[in-house]
């Protein structure tokens, strides 16, 4: 027997969600009963989402690798998680500082930092890098507050 | 009836400009590979918010419009799709290209998805005014059957799994339960956070899902250079190129018909249509074997297909207010935000714009031609822009858009908290089309249900009064079955190969 790890794990998740999210729904107001009342469908779904995550745990653990002789598994390219990661902290750090620092002072660093994370780190990139971040930034701020009259941060 | 005379409140210079604006938007986000239609018509949508219904309408169709038709040209000079509707394109064009014909290959692919567009226009004109008019006739029951059936269809044709095709649709309902109950105001599943009450805004939930998803799964090949094949695309070749179709005529109609009629189909859209019509095409040819070495015939099905899906899936879209795909289902949240609520009713009562729609779609179409011949070049030079500086750029812009939509940084966290989660979800496999629908069509879900039941004196018992209801469920419980029996053949295809291996290994 065999446990396909990823769906295990996702079939636990949106088990316990269900659970988190049936909890939740007892403080629904059902005072005022008027078709099914407005806790009717969000529990239907609820009780859908439990039974089908119980599915998909069952199917995780019945899995048999049907792999064929020799076949490999793909390996797992540690530095692009890193990088992935790196992103989304880079990313959630410039959301947490654009209500601080305002869309100016806050996005110029974010697409320089974004760019040098992402890209080579030369000189002459890391210039480039710093001429692109400065004119995007400025130009966006010129379409959507200039011309078009939209909030910005 | 359409008052055909009000198609003129576009002709304004500044519709031209912007349908020009949007087409070459969308052709640059469409010629870029890992950047489909969704995320093109995601990253212009927030331009559209200062500007009036009319023109965001506009703007809106010509980003749609560019960002389908932007696929060809990387699929002829790359051999990467820019969008899922080439992918059929790349088996002809990229080999043509190889050869030293990619200006040839270029003239086909662009005279063929101006034809899929045009022929796609006429099929908009006409069925749609004529479906309002039937849907009219729709009531609860009829809706209600109508959402089971367009999740089934979403559903059946999600990758490998039934079951997470079904969770993916299950946990975009739940999210639509969020916030206050359309029928009764109650507050529901908002954990006592103030800024769920409105529930999840649309706009930002598909923005994070396809955007953040896509740059995330984008970063393991991100330093990558992309390997382009020289081109000289001229108009005179354009021409030449056009004048042989007189030999084509038969492939442009029947790929044409097969993208109208998948892009009607809910889920399916031009990611299908263009490796359908290019199938018939191989099938009805003398010489299917010369396919997938540099055939014009295969080029053009693919391009034709794919551009004839827009007009269809525009049609469910604009006439029952329900997303054939996601890009239609982020235009459904760019019309809202407009306060243009597609169905029946926007045809009954405000048929002006849907002149504005079909006005821009043609025009658009004529706009993406000419920008394909005089400025592939700058289509080109769009592709060498590497991916190190979009992506931050894409993301900054995500942002801004997601805020600019009500001025809050709750859509904004809304848009990343969706967009990890919709990585999650790809990396594990759930399908995020039946997630993001059921989020659209939850609460419509919920609505007509509950009325329903209330019309049927609290029994689903009215079902069995409407034969339109009736018609949508069975139709729902065929697709249904019919994935189920398609991924049992393939399971026991893939389980005889694995069999037969180890034997023709001795």
């Amino acid at each position: 027997m065999r446990i396909k790890t990823g769906d295990f794990s996702m079939g636990l998740v949106l088990l316990a969600l269900s659970g988190v999210l049936y909890r939740q729904s007892g403080e629904i107001d059902t005072t005022m009963m008027y078709a099914l009342g407005p806790v009717f469908f969000p529990r239907l779904l609820i009780g859908v989402l439990a039974v089908l995550s119980i599915v998909l745990l069952c199917q995780s653990v019945k899995f048999k690798a049907a792999q064929a002789p020799g076949a490999a598994r793909t390996p797992v390219d540690g530095n692009a998680i890193v990088l992935r990661w790196a992103l989304v902290g880079l990313t959630a750090v410039y959301l947490c500082l654009l209500p601080l620092l305002g869309y100016l002072y806050a996005t110029i660093p974010f697409l320089f930092a974004g760019m040098s994370l992402l890209g080579p780190v030369r000189r002459r990139n890391l210039a480039i890098y710093a001429v692109t971040s400065v004119a995007i930034t400025l130009a966006l701020q010129f379409i959507f507050a200039t011309l078009l009259k939209l909030f910005l941060p | 009836m359409l008052d055909l005379s009000q198609i003129f409140v576009i002709a304004t210079p500044f519709n031209f400009l912007i349908m020009l604006l949007g087409v070459f938007g969308g052709l640059v986000v469409g010629a870029m590979p890992g950047l489909t239609s969704t995320m093109a018509v995601a990253l212009l949508v927030p331009i559209t918010f200062g500007m009036d219904v009319n023109q965001g309408l506009v703007m809106l169709v010509a980003v749609y419009i560019g960002s389908i038709s932007g696929g060809l040209v990387s699929a002829a000079l790359l051999n990467i799709p820019g969008t899922p509707s080439s992918v059929a394109t790349t088996f002809d064009a990229y080999p043509m290209a190889k050869r030293g014909e990619a200006g040839k290959a270029l003239g086909y692919a662009v005279f063929a998805s101006f034809l899929g567009g045009l022929i796609s226009f006429f099929a908009l004109a006409l069925l749609a005014p004529i479906l309002g008019s039937f849907a009219l006739k729709f009531g609860p029951f009829e809706y209600f059957a109508l959402v089971v059936f367009t999740l089934s269809c979403i559903i059946s044709i999600s990758d490998k799994s039934l079951t997470k095709g079904l969770i993916a649709a299950t946990v975009g309902m739940l999210m639509a339960m969020v916030g206050l109950s359309e029928t009764d105001s109650v507050s529901r599943l908002t954990f006592g956070i103030s800024e769920l009450q409105a529930g999840f805004s649309v706009m930002p939930v598909l923005i994070g899902m396809y955007a953040v998803s896509q740059i995330l799964t984008d970063v393991e090949q991100i330093k990558k250079p992309f390997k382009i094949i020289d081109v000289n695309f001229t108009m005179r070749e354009f021409l030449r190129v056009a004048r042989e179709f007189r030999h084509s005529v038969k492939n442009v109609l029947r790929s044409a018909l097969i993208g109208i009629g998948v892009g009607i189909l809910p889920g399916i859209g031009p990611g299908l249509s263009n490796i359908v019509a290019y199938s018939q095409a191989k099938a009805a040819a003398d010489d299917p074997d010369s396919f997938g070495t540099g055939n014009p015939e295969g080029i053009i099905a693919s391009e034709t297909a794919n551009n004839a899906a827009t007009g269809g899936a525009l049609i469910p879209l604009l006439t029952l207010g329900i997303p054939g795909d996601a890009t239609t289902m982020m235009m459904l949240g760019a019309f809202m935000i407009h306060g243009v609520q597609p169905g029946p009713l926007l045809l009954r009562d405000h048929s002006e714009l849907l002149l504005v729609i079909l006005g821009s779609y043609f025009i658009s179409n004529i706009f993406m031609m000419l920008l394909q011949v005089y400025f592939i070049r700058v289509l080109i030079r769009a592709l060498m822009i590497p991916r190190y500086i979009l992506y931050p750029v894409i993301l900054g812009l995500c942002v801004i858009g997601c805020y600019a939509l009500n001025s809050s940084m709750s859509d904004v966290w809304v848009f990343f908290a969706t967009g990890l989660l919709g990585y999650v979800f790809k990396r594990t496999g759930f399908p995020l089309l039946p997630l993001v629908l059921g989020l659209i069509l939850g609460g419509m879900a919920e609505n007509h249900l509950r009325v329903s039941i209330v019309m049927g004196h609290g029994n689903l018992s009215g079902y069995l009064d409407r034969p339109i209801a009736l018609g949508f469920f069975a139709a729902a419980a065929l697709s249904v079955v019919y994935a189920l029996w398609c991924k049992r053949k393939a399971a026991r295809a893939a389980k005889q190969c694995v069999l037969a291996q180890p034997e023709e290994a001795l």
